[in-house]
Parts: C-alpha cells; sequence; structure tokens
C-alpha cells in the first residue's frame, strides 16, 4: 500500500517536472512577452469604472497576441500608488497601469506622484462624458434651476473623489457659470454618489453618464445636461441637453471628458509598443467592444500615439489649473510648466516629451 | 501562578505602550494637513484612534496595577528568569524556525525558481523539526515543492514569486 | 394576481436556462474548485474570483455567472475545514468558525465539526437563497437607508463585537487589536485627499497594507510557529468518524441556524459589509441567546452552526443590492460584478427591463452551488480532514510555500511577502501574549470604511454631527455599540478583580511560608 503510493507519487512528479519544464520551453519562442506574464495595474478597484473600462479592451488585445495578461488592481490615492509602482519597476515592457486621464493629470499638483503624460505611451479606447444629475421627483428641471439653487445656499453635492473627472468638470463649469464651490460629498465612486443622491443624503450630483444611464433610464434620476458636444440622444425618447447648448462659454468643457487609457512607460523597448498599438486597434473594431461602448454609453475614442500625448496634454491643462484654482492642489501647475488652456500650444507642449 | 503574574506585567507593559503609541498618534495627526475642515482632514479619524488607545491604555494600567503589575516587574525581568528564557527551549525552536523563514524568504525567493528554493526550505525545516526520517524528507519536500508550482502556475494559473 | 403569474413564468424559464448539463456540470466543478480553494490557506473567496474574472470574459454568460457562483459558494464553504483541522481559517469569515472548530477537532471530533459546518452553511445558502427571492424589493429599500455614517457605526460595532467575543475573558486585549488593525487601514496614501499618512516616505508604504497578505501571515504563518514551538506538538486524536451531524446536534442547532441565516441575509444586504462581519455578529447575538453560552469557544456546535450558517447566509445577502443597485454587498461580491459587467450586464432599476428573470436565475444557479456544496462537501470531508490530520512537523512547514503564493498573488508584488512575514511574527508574539487575532484582521478590512465613512457623513453634515445623530438606523447602531461597550467593560473589570484574587491569595501563601 505504501509503496504503491509512494510510486503513484513519483509517477506524478515526473509528469509534472515534464509539463513544467515544457512550459517553459515554449515560452521561449516567440511571444512577445517570453519571459513571464505581463502585469497591467489598475489604479482603482475590480469592477470600478476604470477597470470595467478596460479589461474587456485587454481581454481582446490578449486575443489578438495569443497571450495571457494579467489584470491586478491597485486603489489608492486616485491611482498615484499604482502609478509609482510601475515607475519603481524596470523598463522591460511587463508592466502596464491603467487608470483615468483625469487622475493622471492631477498627480503632480496633487502632489501624489511626480509622474505626467510626458512618462507614458498610451492607448485610450473609450471617452466617457459625465452628467449632471438631480432626483426625477426634484423641483430643478433645467441648468439654471440648478445654478439658482446652488446659489442660494451651501449645498451638498455628490462626487465620486476629489480630483477625478467629475470633480474638475464641476469646477471648471461653476467657474463658467460664476458659482462659488458647494459643499462636496465623495462617495467613493460615481455609482455611490448616484445611489447617495436616489437616498436623499445629496441634493445635486456629478457622475460619469456611464455609471447612471441606467438609473435615468429608469425614472428615478434626471440628467440635467452632458459634457458632450452636442446634444446626447440616450434612446428614442429620451434626449440631454450638452453643456455647450445651456452654458454660453463652456465650449472646452467637453473636451475634457475622461478617457481610461492602458500606459506604459515611454522608455520601453519600441517593438511592445507597436505590438500593443497593432492589437489595440484592432481591439476597438471588434463588435463586443463596440456593443459594449454603446451598452455603457460610452464612446470610442481610439486615441494613440501623437493623439493620446495631445488629448492628456490638454487635459492636464484644463485639470491642474481648475485643481488649483478651487484650492485642492498642493503645488502651484506654474511649478511644472504647465500651461493654462487658454495658452495651450501643442506645438510647444509636444517638445517636452522627453525621449 | 507564574501565568498570572507575566499576565499583569506584560498589561504594565503593554498599557504604557498604548499610551505612549496613543499620543505619538494624535500628534502626528494634528501635523497632517487639512484639506477643508479638520473634520474630514486625513488626521482625524487617526487622532480619534489615539485618544482610543489612550483610553484602553489607561484601562489597562489601571487593571494592572490592581494586579500589583509594576511589583512584579523585578521578579519578571530579574536576571535569573530572563536567562531562563533566553534559554528556554521554546525560544531557540521559534528562533530557527523563524530564521529558516527569513532565509527562505528573503533569500531564495526570487534568486531560483519558486519549486528548488521551496524544496530547500521545506528539507531544511523538515530535517531541524526531526519530522521524519531522512529518505522520506526528501521525497516530502520534492514532491510537495513540485506539486505546488505546477498546480498554481498550470491550473490556478497565478503567476509564482 | 397577473404580475405573479408573470414572475412564475420568469421562474420557469430561467429555470430551462439553467438547468441543462453543461451548466449543471460547470457549477458542479467550479464549487469543487471552490471549496478546495477555500479550503487552502492563504486563498480566499475574494482572490479566486479576482483570478477568474479574466477567465470568465471569454464564457458565454449563464456559463461564466454559473462557474463564478460555484466558486463563491464553495469558496466560503471551503474555509471550514482548515479553520476546524488546523486552526487557520482559509478565509478571514471562517475565523469565527475556528474558535470551536478547532476545539472539536482536538478533542477529536473534526469529522463531526465538519459535518455540522457543512450543514450550517447548507441551511444557510437556503434560506438565503428563499430571503433574495422574496424579499428584495424590501431589502433594498432598507440598504438605502445606510448612509456612510452608519456604515461607519456598522464598522465600528463589527470590531466591538469581534473583540469582545475572540478574547477569553479580557474584552480589552481584543478591543486593543481590533483598533491596532484600524490603524494599520491607516497606513498608505488617504483615500480622500491622497495624503500619505505613516508612510515614513516609503513608496511601497503609500500603496497601503494589502488586507490578504496580512490576514495570511497573522492567521497562517503565526499558527505555524505557535504550533511548531513545542518540541511535540498536539496531535489530533482518533479516527475523524462520523462526518453526518447526529440528531442530537441537529435538534441544538435548528433554532441557531434560522436566527443565523436571517441575521446573515440582513448583513450581506448592507452594501460593504460581507461575510466576516456576518459570521461575529450572528455568533455574539448565538451566545446571548443561547442556552449554554458558557459552551461558546469550548467547542459548541451551536456556536459553530452560528458563524457558519451566518457566512454562507451572506452569500445571498449579497446579491440583494447588487442586483438592485449594482452595489456589491461584499467584497468577492463586487467581483462577480465586476465579472457580470464585462458582459453587459448592468444590475440595478432597469435590470429587470433588460434582463428579465435575471435575479432568478441568480438565485437558481445559487440553489444548484449550494447542492454541490452539500454533496461534495461532505464526501470531500473524509479526505480533506485526513490529509489535514497529518503530523504537524510535516504539514505545517508545507503551508509556508502557500502563504507565500497566497500573499504574493494578489498583487503580484513581493512587498506583500514581506508584509505577510512581518505580520505573522506580530501576530505570534501578540498570541504569546493572549492576544486574539481575529480583531486585527477585521479590523485591517473595516478600517478603511470606517475612516472614510465617518469623515464624508461630516462633509455631508457641513461639518456638524447633529443632524447625523436622528438617522434611526444609526441610533440602533449607537445603541448596540454602547451596550457592547458597557458589558464589556463590566467583564473586563471582573476578570481584573479575579486576577487580583489570585495574586493577593498567592502572596498571602507565600508570606506564610516565610514564616
Amino acid at each position: 500500500m505504501k509503496r504503491t503510493l509512494i510510486v503513484a507519487l513519483l509517477v506524478l512528479v515526473c509528469g509534472g517536472a515534464l509539463l513544467f519544464a515544457q512550459g517553459q520551453a515554449e515560452g521561449a519562442s516567440t511571444k512577445l512577452w517570453p519571459r513571464t506574464q505581463p502585469v497591467v495595474t489598475v489604479g482603482f478597484g475590480a469592477g470600478g469604472g476604470t477597470d470595467t473600462a478596460v479589461r474587456p479592451v485587454i481581454a481582446k488585445m490578449e486575443e489578438y497576441l495569443g497571450e495571457t495578461i494579467n489584470v491586478v488592481n491597485m486603489e489608492g490615492a486616485s491611482s498615484a500608488v499604482a502609478a509609482q509602482h510601475v515607475l519603481n519597476r524596470p523598463a522591460d515592457g511587463y508592466s502596464m497601469f491603467a487608470t483615468g486621464s483625469a487622475p493622471i493629470s492631477g498627480f503632480r499638483v496633487m502632489g501624489t506622484a511626480n509622474s505626467s503624460w510626458t512618462d507614458w505611451v498610451s492607448w485610450h479606447p473609450f471617452v466617457g462624458p459625465a452628467a449632471l444629475i438631480v432626483r426625477a421627483d426634484s423641483p430643478m428641471k433645467t441648468f439654471d434651476d440648478v445654478v439658482a439653487y446652488l446659489k442660494s445656499k451651501k449645498v451638498n453635492f455628490g462626487i465620486s473623489g476629489f480630483g477625478v473627472g467629475p470633480h474638475v468638470l464641476v469646477e471648471a463649469i461653476l467657474g463658467i457659470a460664476g458659482v462659488s464651490s458647494p459643499n462636496y460629498v465623495t462617495g467613493g465612486s460615481c455609482r455611490n454618489a448616484a445611489v447617495a443622491l436616489i437616498a436623499g443624503d445629496v441634493d445635486v450630483a456629478m457622475s460619469t453618464f456611464s455609471s447612471v444611464v441606467d438609473f435615468v433610464k429608469a425614472g428615478q434620476l434626471r440628467a440635467i445636461a452632458v459634457t458632450t458636444p452636442s446634444t446626447y440622444q440616450v434612446d428614442e425618447t429620451l434626449k440631454i441637453d450638452s453643456i455647450t447648448a445651456v452654458l454660453p462659454g463652456s465650449e472646452n468643457i467637453p473636451q475634457l471628458s475622461e478617457t481610461w487609457p492602458i500606459f506604459m512607460r515611454r522608455d520601453v523597448p519600441q517593438n511592445y509598443i507597436d505590438k500593443l498599438t497593432e492589437a489595440f486597434l484592432w481591439a476597438i473594431e471588434q463588435p463586443e467592444i463596440v456593443n459594449y461602448a454603446k451598452k455603457q454609453a460610452l464612446d470610442i475614442a481610439g486615441y494613440y500615439g501623437e493623439s493620446a500625448d495631445r488629448f492628456l496634454s490638454f487635459s492636464e491643462a484644463g485639470y491642474a489649473w481648475t485643481l488649483y484654482d478651487a484650492g485642492l492642489a498642493s503645488k502651484s501647475p506654474a511649478e511644472f510648466n504647465i500651461p493654462k488652456l487658454s495658452n495651450w500650444n501643442w506645438d510647444v507642449e509636444k517638445a517636452k516629451i522627453s525621449k | 501562578m507564574e501565568d498570572v503574574k507575566k499576565g499583569s506585567v506584560s498589561d504594565f507593559i503593554m498599557s504604557i505602550l498604548l499610551l505612549i503609541f496613543g499620543i505619538a498618534l494624535i500628534i502626528s495627526s494634528l501635523n497632517m494637513k487639512v484639506f477643508n475642515t479638520f473634520l474630514d482632514a486625513p488626521g482625524f479619524f487617526p487622532m480619534l484612534l489615539g485618544i482610543i488607545f489612550i483610553f484602553l491604555g489607561l484601562m489597562m494600567l489601571f487593571s494592572s496595577i490592581r494586579r500589583k503589575g509594576p511589583q512584579q516587574l523585578g521578579h519578571v525581568f530579574g536576571k535569573a528568569n530572563m536567562g531562563a528564557f533566553f534559554k528556554h527551549i521554546e525560544f531557540k525552536r521559534v528562533m530557527i524556525l523563524i530564521g529558516l523563514m527569513v532565509v527562505y524568504i528573503f533569500g531564495l525567493i526570487g534568486r531560483m525558481h519558486f519549486a528548488i528554493a521551496t524544496t530547500i526550505y521545506l528539507f531544511c525545516t523538515m530535517w531541524f523539526l526531526k519530522s521524519t526520517g531522512l529518505v522520506k524528507n526528501i521525497i516530502i519536500s520534492v514532491v510537495a515543492s513540485i506539486v505546488i508550482s505546477v498546480v498554481f502556475r498550470f491550473v490556478f494559473k497565478i503567476p509564482l514569486p | 394576481m397577473e404580475a405573479i403569474f408573470h414572475e412564475i413564468a420568469l421562474f420557469g424559464s430561467a429555470f430551462a436556462t439553467a438547468f441543462t448539463v453543461t451548466k449543471l456540470l460547470v457549477v458542479m466543478m467550479a464549487t469543487i474548485l471552490g471549496i478546495i480553494v477555500g479550503a487552502i490557506p492563504g486563498l480566499t473567496a475574494t482572490m479566486a474570483l479576482a483570478l477568474l474574472i479574466n477567465l470568465t470574459y471569454g464564457m458565454d454568460l449563464n456559463i461564466a455567472m454559473a462557474f463564478l457562483l460555484g466558486v463563491y459558494v464553495g469558496a466560503v464553504m471551503g474555509g471550514c475545514y482548515s479553520a476546524i483541522m488546523v486552526n487557520i481559517p482559509g478565509t478571514p469569515s471562517a475565523a469565527a468558525t475556528a474558535l470551536d472548530g478547532f476545539v472539536l477537532a482536538k478533542r477529536g471530533e473534526g469529522g463531526l465539526a465538519i459535518g455540522t459546518g457543512i450543514v450550517a452553511s447548507f441551511f444557510g445558502m437556503l434560506m438565503s437563497i428563499v430571503l433574495l427571492i422574496f424579499l428584495t424589493p424590501f431589502l433594498y429599500k432598507i440598504a438605502l437607508k445606510f448612509g456612510q455614517w452608519e456604515y461607519f457605526l456598522l464598522s465600528v460595532f463589527g470590531i466591538m463585537i469581534c473583540g469582545n467575543l475572540s478574547t477569553g475573558k479580557d474584552p480589552i486585549k481584543g478591543w486593543v487589536v481590533g483598533f491596532l488593525g484600524f490603524f494599520t487601514a491607516m497606513v498608505g496614501l488617504d483615500k480622500i485627499y491622497a495624503y500619505p499618512r505613516f508612510t515614513f516616505g516609503s513608496l511601497e508604504l503609500m500603496g497601503g497594507i494589502a488586507l490578504i497578505p496580512a490576514l495570511i501571515g497573522v492567521f497562517g504563518i503565526s499558527e505555524i510557529l505557535f504550533v511548531l514551538q513545542e518540541k511535540i506538538p498536539y496531535k489530533i486524536e482518533g479516527n475523524i468518524g462520523r462526518v453526518l451531524p447526529t440528531k442530537k446536534i441537529m435538534k441544538s442547532i435548528i433554532p441557531a441556524a434560522i436566527r443565523s441565516g436571517i441575521i446573515g441575509v440582513g448583513i450581506g444586504a448592507v452594501p460593504g459589509a460581507g461575510e466576516d462581519i456576518g459570521a461575529w455578529v450572528s455568533y455574539d447575538i448565538g451566545k446571548r441567546r443561547s442556552k449554554h453560552p458558557e459552551l461558546f469557544g469550548k467547542g459548541s456546535y451551536e456556536g459553530l452552526a452560528c458563524a457558519e450558517t451566518a457566512n454562507n447566509a451572506v452569500v445571498g445577502g449579497a446579491m440583494i443590492p447588487l442586483l438592485t443597485l449594482a452595489i456589491p454587498g461584499s467584497p468577492p461580491a463586487a467581483m462577480f460584478l465586476a465579472a457580470i459587467w464585462l458582459h453587459g450586464i448592468k444590475p440595478g432599476p432597469m435590470l429587470p427591463v433588460e434582463q428579465p428573470g435575471f435575479l432568478y436565475r441568480v438565485a437558481i444557479l445559487l440553489f444548484f452551488a449550494t447542492v454541490f456544496m452539500l454533496v461534495w462537501g461532505l464526501i470531500l470531508a473524509k479526505p480533506m480532514a485526513k490529509i489535514l490530520k497529518i503530523k504537524r512537523e510535516i504539514l505545517m512547514p508545507i503551508i509556508v510555500p502557500l502563504t507565500v503564493i497566497g500573499a504574493f498573488a494578489g498583487g503580484v508584488r513581493s512587498f506583500d511577502i514581506g508584509v505577510m512575514f512581518v505580520f505573522g511574527l506580530i501576530g505570534y508574539v501578540l498570541r504569546k501574549l493572549d492576544y486574539p487575532m481575529a480583531p486585527l484582521v477585521l479590523g485591517i478590512i473595516l478600517g478603511p470604511m470606517a475612516d472614510v465613512s465617518f469623515r464624508q457623513a461630516l462633509m455631508q453634515g457641513q461639518g456638524n454631527l447633529i443632524p447625523l445623530l436622528g438617522r434611526p438606523v444609526g441610533i440602533v447602531l449607537m445603541v448596540a455599540i454602547v451596550f457592547i461597550v458597557v458589558t464589556g467593560i463590566k467583564r473586563a473589570m471582573d476578570y481584573s478583580k479575579e486576577q487580583r484574587e489570585l495574586i493577593l491569595a498567592q502572596q498571602n501563601s507565600e508570606q506564610s511560608d516565610g514564616n
């Protein structure tokens, strides 16, 4: 009995060792990542907006490349923790990072991470507008009602967190409308902010539209305006005004809408960048991704290379100065030579890429 | 009886540590940046914790003084007792076990394949513990390391360190 | 009336979708996988689901759901094997199970303890599924009553209960450890303003101390050291013997199981609370209501059933806010949400319109997983118990590499292995001084919630506490906390008095010896 057990175990071990050796050997062939599996570190929790925007695209890219890409979540400090983590790893193409375009634009002025778009190459699959929302039974029906209400007293205003997309968009919009900052209540995620609105804990909220579109469709919430360039047609019956139509002078706001890019350090070997761009361009054309975007009320962005750099550079100018003007930044954007939106010029900014 | 004494002494020391820790927490949290109001500042909750630790520390201190903790200090930390403690077989065993883990975790892993590092660690530990005979020890170490590595790498698809 | 027929028709079609050979097989395999994952110290339900998200993305939605729910149900139950046989809870939710289960196993009743744990889990699952089907619309309204203030109170409540229960006589020790857990959770960048706290300039510490490595260290490494420090470690005596609980045990656990099932579902329905708190709250109430509270912690089948029923009942409960608000009720449920989200399913108010009968599909798959959990749990009980019964000198060293992998897998960074080791040492020292471990882990789990929700509640009150004090659910929780604090302090005083008398008696005898 004992002997058979030992023999059986030995067979198992030899088999296992063989399998193992084979697995290792196989790796050495034509893979983009021969040594081990690459890791994408998502700067927000599993199931959050960034996570769910990045994973489907990664999965499609895996399919194209025929390799496994691990996705791990590392929360904290609007993803600055994850950014630092990836920057501390070698530039060997095995580490990627994912966050929103808003957080990465705020890293330097918020003092959370000394990193900006110039350190990274990025691929942006989706762009998501944000919406100004109130309860469906609220007396506020138009943008002007909301402005009047916000002017009347210190209103509890729901956002997901400081320095992320919706917060900066509110600051920018209120700045143009000439209203001082409301009393922000952070919810941790856009979904939580919307639930706090339904529960009556806050009276107005700004949220990524994709996280609340179902509440709006179900008639629990009313969207007052969206940060799209033109009127947003949710379905046959439901149309939402663009912020540019209800607030004069807000033409730049839609360009500050958030994207959820995948990043890689700019100093990785070029073949990784090329291969990933190929996979990315293939992935965002796949019907699954297109349908996914439609369902989640996102638009396909498809920025990469220079278009991605240009977008992030503009974002940074908008975000950094809005945060600073709202008194939330710990450092001035001027320290980092970040221009104001009115002075922003791509030819000047382009030169900042150090490579 | 010895346990009761030790208990009151360890409570006494712990209570002092808690008081120091609580005060340190309050000081460092008051030094944290205030963004809007102090009530939602990063330092607010650590300060509350500091107050709680001071409160718990005082309760412990009170209880250990009632149990004559301070008076027992001399006895428990006396030369005779301390000497016995460090020579105690249990202390030695634990130190060696921890030493083996340190070598494994900080020395071996990452420098060689996980399965090899594990084999070495298992063999040494079981040899030290005199778990089984030499041959069986080798078999168990090798089998366990390989099974673990293969199962996690290929069945669960977890990256190994 | 018509509405009821409509619902029945939906239920029928959901049943038809779920009841296929492939899906049954998938659920079965997934449940077994979950049981094994749960049973291995170091691997938790949350981690298993997080790792499976990518794998299930390529599957058909229904298969993916069957797979994930099977793993979830299996893993929450599987934690009870290692908790009972080795005193290392496979998942944090099984920490309360270990209190009684391990005592029973040492006594040679490990088989029966596992059997009782499985039957109790089964019972908890059944209750949660029934409540999920019938009470979802009502319970979700209650979930809306939980604002930031209530989350804060709930997390404090959880720590106080856990600290109170897990120490033998001196609740203060439990509380100290629980609040140390809170402190541990403070390390890193603050969740609201991203301000670094207690990081001492270290980049690694800015990421905070991850729960899973700390958990594995505190439960795993410290137990390993604790057992192996003895020259001759304890042995699990006797044969495994009977696994199926006897009639007498069944009779004694049924009232406790019903109560715990309801508590579990209720806690599960509260977003963010999770299996761990569920088990502790139910254990506390069970102890207060039991006819034999003195046996709790000393090998009570009733206590075991309280913990195991509740932690599984949370699974069903956690689906309620998940399906109605898309806010997960527990950490593994968050992973499930992410996985179905990627399939284009958006839970929330539009779910019944966009995916009619989705709730029933989830309930039916959970039911299948539950049945397989019972059957396979009992089948695997004996072999598992046998494996976990082998000599401690061999078993314990083998667990060390498992803990290393478990710590590493979640975040793929070697810093976490170091965290695990350091927490193992802290855990060992604290245990030597008679401090319990469970509150430390619960503190790390609840710390961020307590911190962030308290400050968010104050933001909402615009810096004023008064409006918060009037919230009804909050009042209930505050009363409960005060009750626990008062009774706990009283217990601590009694303990101190008792010890004082022991010492005085001893001094007297020493003096009389001297004379």
